[in-house]
């Protein structure tokens, strides 16, 4: 049971377990915190481009956060390589545990390769908030936008995410949508040629300096694929 | 028609919507950070997180009453039990005990079982001064002036500061008689 007996005092905070993550508090108190969270932010700027620049980088922290907890406690430490396959995570693992439920749909843009939409009915964060006529187009979900970008961005793949209504036919509210731009040099270089197998350890490295030591077995000089996955030729007897 | 009895802590919080309490910790940090980063000053963060605590407070009355079905109190005792048994249950689904009374009754302790708040967090060297729940002594604030109480709320005992337990001391200042707002002949 929750809140039963005194909490354990731990000499920091590394030596604390981990929560199994199924503690819950009520949805009342996590919008008042969010309203607050908007509500200061709005003293701090002078326009909605700058107020949702600040929003999404509260949610940055938030992500990058999530991501390693994830990683940590479910995955083993191991985390998703693969495009599609962070995509589905955020989608699937990450919407289920921050919103209690997987998002409504992950699509691929029609217009671009490189584009992909995260879209939900009734974003949880934007559940209570109405935005006021002379707001525009302003959207709370870029508190979400910033914790999507969080975990895209600390696993490796850096893209550009933004919140978005999308009026629904027969719905009164709108829906919100998570457009999420890959950067471009990640969907433009091809694969690099047939003799170069992925390296069997699979480690996600976005920097040399992570490569050399993490790779320090490797007999042949690396190669990066175009995600940032090592692909170390592979020695053929 | 007969008064509603009141509803326990645990019953409301089994019947409201609930969030992850790690999406409320992490977005709390955030925020904690973001001030941080503005404001600079430890001290300035205490100020800006209490009156944060304090708006949600005020707002968080009118879901606290209308949820609970607690009538009006009869002593600061009673008030003080209902924060800790309902309040912080109802909200944060973590119970509370009220001790350290006075002699006179106006002053005494919630002592938190557990936080929610605090998952992940160390203070770092630079940030010793910082109450990091300071929004919760605010909340506690706002909520008892719309019931017409003034009360000063500090933390004595804060476990990120090394003590054994998170403890608010709860004074209470004054009670403000409730006006009727307009005069007769207006």
């Amino acid at each position: 049971m929750i809140g039963v007996g005194k909490i354990k005092q731990y000499a920091n905070v590394l030596e604390k377990p981990l929560s199994k993550g199924k503690q819950e508090v009520s949805l009342g108190a996590f919008a008042f915190l969010f309203s607050e969270l908007v509500q200061y932010n709005q003293t701090q700027v002078d326009n909605i481009a700058e107020l949702e620049r600040r929003l999404e980088d509260a949610g940055y922290s938030v992500g990058a956060r999530i991501l390693e907890l994830l990683c940590h406690r479910d995955k083993g430490n191991r985390r998703e390589t693969r495009l599609l396959g962070i995509l589905s995570f955020v989608h699937s693992t990450v919407w289920k545990v921050l919103f209690g439920k997987v998002a409504d749909s992950l699509e691929k843009g029609t217009e671009h390769e490189d584009e992909y939409m995260i879209s939900e009915k009734e974003l949880l964060v934007n559940r209570f908030i109405s935005i006021p006529k002379d707001m525009g187009t302003f959207n709370c979900g870029a508190f979400v936008a910033g914790i999507v970008r969080g975990v895209l961005d600390s696993a490796g793949f850096p893209a550009v995410v933004t919140a978005h209504f999308v009026p629904m036919e027969g719905q009164q509210r709108p829906r919100t949508t998570i457009l999420i731009k890959f950067a471009e040099e990640f969907l433009q270089c091809s694969f690099s040629s047939p003799v170069l197998n992925p390296c069997p350890c699979n480690v996600l490295a976005y920097s040399i300096a992570v490569l050399t030591s993490h790779h320090a077995h490797h007999a042949l000089p690396f190669q990066l694929n175009h995600k940032g996955l090592c692909i170390a030729p592979v020695e053929l007897d | 028609m007969a008064p509603v009895a009141p509803r326990s802590g645990d019953a409301i919080f089994a019947s409201v919507e609930h969030v992850n309490a790690e999406l409320f910790t992490l977005t709390y940090g955030a925020i904690v950070r973001q001030l941080l980063t503005d404001l600079e000053e430890v001290e300035e963060v205490n100020k800006q997180l209490d009156q944060m605590g304090y708006n949600i407070g005020v707002r968080l009355i009118d879901e606290f009453l209308a949820k609970s079905n607690v009538s009006r109190c009869v002593d600061f005792k009673e008030t003080a039990d209902v924060i800790a048994k309902i309040g912080f249950k109802m909200f944060l689904g973590v119970g509370a005990s009220v001790t350290n009374w006075d002699a006179d009754g106006t002053c005494c302790s919630i002592v938190l079982e557990d936080n929610p708040l605090v998952d992940f967090v160390e203070l770092p060297d630079t940030c010793q001064g910082l109450y990091y729940c300071n929004i919760l002594s605010g909340v506690v604030r706002g909520a008892l002036e719309m019931v017409s109480m003034k009360t000063e709320v500090t933390w004595v005992r804060d476990m990120l500061r090394g003590d054994d337990a998170f403890e608010l001391q709860v004074k209470l200042l004054k009670q403000v008689p409730e006006e009727y707002p307009y005069k007769d002949d207006e």
